[in-house]
């Protein structure tokens, strides 16, 4: 038979090569680096290819098809040039690929495929961060397994198997004929099932190795490589308006986990951002000062702390969230105030005269990270009771000095009306807990929020039209007008503006912040206490959604779920998170009770010491599970099943000894042969020999039935032999 | 599974190129991961390892619960391609065998590839066929087959080694004689006698004897009679080779033994009976395959004598009718059968071939080499064959 053949054409597999090189193409569009124009040219290109043959090639279309093939890319080349260097590349690779393919005369091999698809892949990683990225790595598991598991099972070493193609992936299995006794071969193997299977079982062991390979270090990914820049509604500087520019868009603005809790808070979510004090009739502003600058490493693990210590008043509940930012909102660390704890890796981290967190992520990082926040607020009782101390206010953060005037700022041109409607909404009232809580009822009863974009009338004093005459509007204009009325009755305020999420994702457990859920409220200062949170906003009016609505925001759910998993299990995924894991583990495996998996309570990673106890428990699990491997593999070694078999294992057994005892017996001797050997130089053990020849010979030789005594017999003689082969020779 | 065979729990694994560029991969984009520590590159990393635990997981499945037996042929020649036919047996219960090459245990497990087998169903089997050339004749030992796989990648090559423990005795490879020994033998004029045989000619009815063959039973007769009869044919006593075979030089026994069986194939094929004389044994006048195979496999196993004094006892030779032959070293002097009539058929001590023309001097007075006759055997009767008074 012989023992290689000339290759066979290559159009029977050419169309799983076609399908191997879209999955690295389709895993390129979905970066969203590339436009339709790159998927017309591409497809065509592969099309191209996957039409061309050998036998029928064209030299002229396939010129022509190179020709434009170039154009393109050197086109693509020059129009973005500046681009950055990685995308560049990928650019670069994809054109390359398709003009290696329909190169004239050109024979692709299986490497060239496997490293321009893999190239593919690794260039759509450097462009992306988002989930679509599992679907080009999923296209690439199926194509390449069902490629290489088709190229596998037709190898032409002696084959005498020939190649059916596409459409049905089935080949032809061995065309000999079968012993009676054997079930028949199917004639066509299909494959599909198979290339599935073989997929989904590199999925789960790819998933696993992805959780268990350590990792340390930053993250760095190229795709997220943007300066910070704070956006509008989040400066400081926000002009009415801009909270409700951001209310328009329904674009995630950040995900936020509760670390150790499944259910949602019952009032929302609500999430500090930046505060601003100066206020001139349309525009808040931040007042100018030195920022206070945290000293923050953010190389590697370590972690910034800002711990600002516990809240002054009884009742507060610790909150923990796990915040991931998305692309669109930098600069601003938000989280759930009072702010007590917070970590991260931060490149810078410093905070405002008005508590405003401002910070820097590492450029090419993902901008995640986890705040601790003391929830709740004193009771009415604590609040009025605060007014003891009126007289030695101060700030009880930070141990700075408070600036009372600062929150006091009114514009220089202030309507009468609005001053002489403070006046009337704190009438009677001493305490600056019941003024405040009577001017947030006023507004949160007598005005209605629009959820519609409002333009003012009068753009000059927008205030004054919003509470005399529209009495309608944006959290905006709440939280400036109770600011406002507020300092008018001679109470500290200042604005925040934030997120409040009342929308939970039950699907992982988070909530999903969109930019509508964008908000603005009031923070007034208490004497000891500290800046507490008001909303004078009242609730929209709740509205039935259809049942159109109701399926597409579930589906959405689902969808953002998946995204968050993506965030938090593959691209926030690091060795905190590791360690966190196994300590779970462990704690399930001592039946204790394991605390929620809590990076930012992961100080470090274990210490060396522990290493040899974890080292010694890795190779004794690894010897268990080889010894079972092992056992399995003796058991289900198959022992010949025909005696005839066994009388040859016999006779082959007696030759070793025989060597054993230094009497070589070559192939061609005959077994009379081993017995004349035996009379020479093992003469203890001729006789046995002599007896076992004999029997052999007339088993395999003179068709004598083989019974289970005689065997046993030989098995007898055959344990003499070894017996005796043990003992030394006596000089 | 012999007791003193090795377990082969690991079973010897090679990387195919592909898999040394998968490797070579792998570490490529772990480098990258390490370095930019991006969760992406691991990703791509844990996939591609991923592949290559898969792929030695299900090739070490698919190796497992294999059983192989081999069908050997009755005759083998020495250096003549035989057709092995070997059937591997999946006895998983579920899950079949892919990619499945086969190979001799001599050759190693990733040597020379045999056969080919791309499914094989569970609890089912497959036949494998392959061509072998055994250099030599003898017993010739089986040890096992390698059996090894490339599924489901081809990035390693995986064997496992079946015991599948045989032997068997390669005849010698068939030398055809330069002289139309069929035409001879046939050509000696067709006497009928009627000597009971096993020829074409009825001699008798007789009752039938156990052992006789069912195809000599005359249904006519025995219809007739109420009992089994039997026909008695007659024997082609005319036809018929006597083979002799003298002790020969190391290096031609060779050659002399291709000859020997090369005439036992033609007696055979001309159906004519034939026996075989050595200096350690004598085989009866025998006619058919069983007769054949039983003289070939002496041919086989067959051991130069000590010395070249050996003479056969030519008390029954020549036979009437029967050509008598005898192979000899062609330095020596041919052992003489007394005053019968022989043809000897010097093996060259260069070229081990058998010359023309043929010493048809049968009258050995002084012992000397007879003188050469020039004419063929064709031109000779049987008759000439005859003892000298």
């Amino acid at each position: 038979m012989s023992e290689s053949q000339s290759d066979p054409p290559r159009e029977d597999s050419k169309g799983m090569e076609v399908l191997f090189f879209a999955s690295g193409y389709l895993s390129l569009l979905l970066t969203e680096a590339f436009g339709l124009g790159y998927a017309a040219f591409w497809g065509i290109g592969l099309f191209a290819y996957w039409r061309r043959s050998p036998r029928k090639s064209s030299p002229v279309s396939d010129r022509i098809t190179m020709i434009c093939l170039l154009l393109f890319a050197m086109g693509d080349a020059a129009l973005h040039v500046g681009q950055p260097g990685h995308r560049q590349f990928a650019s670069l690779l994809s054109w390359a690929i398709l003009l290696a393919l329909n190169r004239p005369g050109s024979r692709s091999p299986l490497g060239f495929a496997a490293v321009g698809n893999l190239g593919l892949l690794v260039c759509s990683g450097t462009l992306t961060t988002s989930v679509a990225f599992a679907i080009g790595a999923l296209g690439f598991i199926v194509s390449t397994a069902g490629l290489l598991t088709f190229q596998a099972l037709i190898q032409p070493r002696g084959s005498m198997t020939r190649r059916v193609g596409l459409p049905f992936l089935t080949i032809e299995t061995n065309p000999g004929p079968l012993p009676p006794s054997a079930s028949p071969a199917p004639r066509h193997l299909r494959l599909r099932g198979l290339i599935g299977l073989v997929s989904f079982g590199v999925t789960l062991c790819g998933i696993f190795l992805f959780f268990i390979i350590p990792r340390y270090g930053a993250g760095w990914f190229f795709a997220v490589d943007r300066n910070p820049m704070r956006q509008v509604g989040f400066s400081d500087r926000v002009s009415f308006g801009a909270i409700g520019e951001l209310q328009s868009s329904a674009a995630i603005a950040m995900r936020v986990q509760l670390i150790g809790q499944d259910q949602p808070l019952p009032d929302g979510l609500r999430l500090r951002g930046v505060a601003l004090d100066q206020f001139d009739g349309k525009t808040w502003t931040e007042s100018k000062g030195e920022n206070q600058v945290f000293k923050d490493t953010a190389r590697g693990l370590r972690e910034s702390r800002l711990y600002v210590g516990h809240a002054p008043w009884k009742e507060y509940r610790t909150l923990k969230q796990r915040i991931f930012l998305t692309s669109d909102l930098d600069g601003v660390l938000f989280g759930a105030p009072r702010i007590v704890d917070l970590w991260g890796k931060f490149t810078k981290l410093e905070a405002t005269l008005n508590q405003s967190l401002l910070v820097k992520f590492p450029a090419f990082s993902t901008r995640s990270y986890v705040v601790t926040s003391h929830v709740g607020g004193p009771t009415p009782e604590e609040m009025r009771d605060a007014d003891r101390y009126e007289s030695r206010e101060k700030a009880s953060q930070g141990g700075t000095s408070f600036d009372k005037n600062r929150y006091l700022q009114l514009p220089t041109r202030l309507d009468a009306r609005i001053s002489d409607l403070a006046g009337r909404l704190t009438a009677g009232k001493t305490s600056r807990f019941d003024r405040t809580r009577a001017i947030e009822t006023y507004l949160r009863n007598e005005f209605t929020c629009a959820l519609e974009p409002v333009t003012p009338e009068n753009p000059e004093d927008p205030l004054v039209e919003f509470l005399f005459s529209r009495r309608r509007g944006h959290c905006e204009y709440f939280s400036a007008s109770m600011a406002i009325l507020c300092r008018t009755a001679g109470i500290p305020a200042r604005i925040v503006n934030g997120f409040l999420a009342t929308n939970f994702n039950p699907i992982g457990s988070y909530y999903p912040v969109a930019s509508a859920e964008a908000h603005s409220w009031v923070e007034v200062h208490f004497p000891v206490l500290g800046w507490i949170t008001f909303d004078p906003t009242p609730a929209a009016e709740p509205v039935s959604p259809s049942w159109v609505k109701t399926l597409s925001h579930q589906l959405r759910n689902v969808i953002d779920g998946v995204k968050m998993a993506w965030s938090v299990y593959v691209i926030d995924y690091h060795i905190l998170d590791q360690v966190a894991y196994i300590r779970a583990l462990s704690a399930w495996f001592r039946s204790e009770e394991s605390g929620p998996r809590d990076i930012s309570g992961v100080r470090s990673i274990p210490s060396p010491r522990s290493f040899p106890r974890i080292f010694l428990f890795l190779v004794l699990i690894l010897a268990v599970l080889f010894a079972g491997w092992a056992l399995l593999q003796r058991a289900m070694t198959d022992a010949p099943d025909r005696p005839r078999d066994r009388a040859s294992a016999l006779y082959l057994e007696m030759i070793s000894l025989l060597k054993r005892k230094g009497l070589e017996h070559p192939e061609s001797s005959t077994p009379r042969q081993a017995v004349e050997r035996a009379r020479v130089g093992w003469p203890e053990a001729c006789q046995t020999i002599q007896s076992f020849v004999s029997w052999f010979e007339s088993i395999r030789y003179g068709g004598e039935p083989l019974t289970p005594e005689d065997l046993k017999l030989a098995e007898e003689m055959v344990k003499i032999l070894r017996k005796l082969s043990s003992t030394r020779l006596e000089s | 599974m012999s007791p003193s065979a090795p377990v082969r729990w690991i079973k010897p694994t090679i990387p195919t190129r592909l898999g040394i560029g998968v490797l070579a991969l792998v570490m490529t984009i772990g480098m990258m991961a390490i370095v930019f520590t991006n969760n992406l590159f691991y990703l791509i990393t844990a996939i591609l390892l991923g592949f290559v635990a898969i792929s030695g997981l299900l090739a070490e499945m698919t190796l497992t619960r294999l059983g192989a037996s081999r069908h050997l042929p009755q005759e083998v020649f020495a250096t003549t391609p035989t057709l092995i036919e070997v059937e591997v047996r999946n006895g998983k219960i579920r899950a079949p065998t892919l990619g499945l090459f086969v190979r001799e245990g001599s050759d190693g497990p990733f040597g020379v590839d045999r056969a080919y087998g791309a499914h094989m169903p569970a609890q089912g089997s497959t036949l494998f066929r392959y061509v072998l050339r055994f250099p030599r004749r003898g017993i010739q030992h089986f040890g096992g087959l390698w059996v090894s796989t490339v599924f489901p990648f081809g990035l390693w090559e995986k064997a496992v080694f079946l015991d599948c423990p045989g032997e068997v005795l390669v005849f010698p490879c068939p030398t055809q004689p330069r002289i139309d020994l069929r035409r001879a033998i046939m050509d000696r004029g067709r006497t009928e006698l009627s000597v009971r045989g096993h020829g074409d000619g009825l001699v008798s009815i007789r009752d039938y004897v156990a052992g006789d063959p069912s195809r000599l039973i005359h249904w006519r007769s025995s219809a007739r009679s109420g009992s089994l009869k039997v026909k008695e044919l007659e024997r082609q006593a005319h036809r018929g080779l006597d083979l002799i075979l003298s002790p020969m030089m190391p290096e031609h026994l060779e050659a002399g033994l291709s000859l020997a069986t090369g005439l036992l194939l033609e007696a055979e094929a001309a159906s004519v009976c034939f026996s075989l004389m050595t200096h350690s044994m004598s085989l009866e006048p025998g006619q058919g395959r069983i007769d054949l195979h039983r003289a070939l496999r002496h041919l086989a196993t067959y051991e130069n004598a000590a010395s070249f004094d050996w003479r056969p006892p030519m008390a029954d030779h020549p036979r009437p009718g029967i050509a008598t032959v005898i192979i000899h070293e062609a330095g020596l002097p041919p052992p003489w059968i007394g005053e019968c009539a022989a043809v000897p058929i010097p093996v060259d001590s260069n070229t081990g071939e058998n010359h023309l023309p043929i010493d048809t001097s049968l009258r050995p007075e002084s012992g000397h080499p007879r003188p050469r006759d020039e004419r063929t055997l064709d031109e000779r009767t049987l008759d000439e064959w005859t003892l000298a008074s």
